[in-house]
């Protein structure tokens, strides 16, 4: 399992780092939200933030195989990160009425995170099934 | 006594829990800006949280 899951783990972090800098660029593309930090600056937090995003989905991934909660991997990640995402985002809509001056909830930025979490989701699911496929070593 | 807690069993299945609960923790902190956990996490991810569709000033 530690092996499974250092393998697991290492794909869910290159998964969140692809997947910060893809948030990075589909912002900058939209223009939903304006970047007020350095290009520098938040390619560091985009790569960080990402990778962390990465690994606990995977995380949750390697339980939810372990459990058989899901067949697909693909499908099962897409699952995974929509679900994460939406605690995070249900968490945040609490925070937001308790301290709706502090939290504000935009809905532009809220599509654009549902969207960046599919497409989470998609990554680590093909990169896992790459693994698979491919009997790569921990 | 039977041995209850087998040194593999925590390698394989408790260190990768807490790694993921740890990560977990931060992967909070980070989204909703707490401050008050970790100092300056508010802004160093401040985009990063936008740009992911959680709430923020």
């Amino acid at each position: 399992m530690t092996n499974g899951f250092i393998r697991i783990a290492s794909a869910g972090a290159l998964a969140g780092v692809l997947w910060g800098w893809l948030a990075l660029l589909a912002g900058s593309l939209t223009g939903i939200f304006m970047l007020e930090a350095g290009l520098l600056e938040s390619v560091a937090s985009f790569t960080v933030g990402g990778a962390i995003f990465g690994v606990v989905a995977a995380g949750f991934i390697a339980v939810g195989l372990r459990l058989r909660l899901f067949r697909r991997i693909v499908v099962g990640s897409i699952v995974v990160s929509l679900g994460l995402w939406l605690i995070l985002r249900v968490g945040g809509a609490a925070l937001s009425t308790m301290d709706a001056g502090r939290y504000h909830a935009l809905t532009l930025e809220t599509a654009q995170g549902l969207i960046l979490a599919l497409c989470l989701g998609v990554i680590i699911g093909f990169l896992l099934r790459y693994q698979e496929n491919n009997d790569v070593p921990a | 006594m039977e041995k209850v807690i087998d040194r593999d069993v925590l390698w394989s299945l408790a260190v990768p829990a807490l790694v993921v609960v740890a990560l977990a923790f931060a992967l909070a902190v980070i989204a909703y800006g707490a401050d008050s956990v970790v100092p300056g996490a508010h802004d160093a991810f401040h985009d990063f949280r936008h740009m992911i569709g959680m709430p923020c000033h």
